[in-house]
């Protein structure tokens, strides 16, 4: 099976496990949306493209500050929003993994579900 | 060093300094914008194959003094373009040696940018001198 191919079925297992997500999105390091499962409408000034480069600077930006602490290995990042949250997750060295989520999301879970799939994802690239 | 290459220099390394290479998605998106101006100077990326697109950069580079000229070296699922004595050499290769990827150089802006229009869904891989040549390798994701 092509990566792509391997790619789409991780990420509906993501959708599987838990329903209530609202977009999931796979982006490579240099800021190229690999793949996207979006389920509302992006606004006009947005696109995937943009979503997956932002991702990877704030990505980058919370790896930097984490090193500067001297915290180790960044394994995730939050970011809390009043009306939903962002989790981002490393996928090895070209790829991170972008979840947007309610609130009122089983953050536990999101965790567990996520770092299963980034596990599998870091196997492709 | 010229003006435009002392520039070049500061804003690689100031990102660089910063994000390391986190700081690589800014190629991208300077990189449009940079084919947008071109395109109002007539200066037009195009290319409905990936060999027409690599006929035209040729073209272009030429035309404008920005390098010799490019070329393709490919294996299975990995695109590498040759860009021989882009004009900004010795920018890239004091970059290099700093252990900094020359990534705000305007033939690699140009290249990843052309290379997202026409549609090639990639993954930058590397940055490399060679010589008076850059080599960009790309993963080509199917």
């Amino acid at each position: 099976m092509a990566i792509l191919g391997e790619v789409k079925s991780i990420i509906a297992d993501i959708r599987k496990e838990i329903p209530d997500i609202k977009a999931i999105t796979l982006a490579s390091k240099d800021g190229v949306s690999i793949y996207s499962d979006i389920g509302f409408a992006l606004g006009e000034a947005i696109d995937e493209e943009t979503i997956s480069a932002l991702g990877v600077l704030i990505y980058s930006t919370a790896r930097k500050l984490n090193t500067s602490f001297q915290n180790g290995d960044l394994e995730g990042l939050t970011v809390s929003g009043s009306a939903g949250l962002t989790v981002v997750y490393d996928v090895g060295a070209d790829a991170i993994l972008i979840l947007v989520l309610p609130k009122e999301a089983n953050i536990g879970l999101v965790r567990i579900v996520a770092r299963q799939a980034a596990d599998k994802l870091k196997k492709l690239f | 060093m010229k003006i435009d290459h002392i520039v070049i220099y500061a804003l690689t390394k100031g990102a660089w300094d910063l994000l390391e290479n986190g700081a690589l998605p800014i190629a991208a998106t300077a990189g449009k914008e940079l084919l947008a101006l071109m395109e109002q100077e007539g200066l037009k990326v195009e290319g409905e194959s990936y060999e027409q697109l690599l006929q035209n950069l040729n073209d272009i580079y030429q035309k404008v003094g920005l390098a010799e000229g490019v070329e393709s070296l490919n294996g299975d699922d990995i695109l590498k373009l040759k860009i021989n004595k882009p004009y900004d050499i010795n920018i890239m290769k004091q970059l290099d040696a700093e252990g900094i990827k020359p990534y705000m150089s305007p033939v690699v802006l140009i290249e990843i940018a052309a290379l997202r229009k026409i549609g090639t869904k990639s993954i930058l891989k590397d940055i490399e001198i060679d010589g008076d040549s850059v080599v960009i390798t790309f993963k080509v994701i199917h």
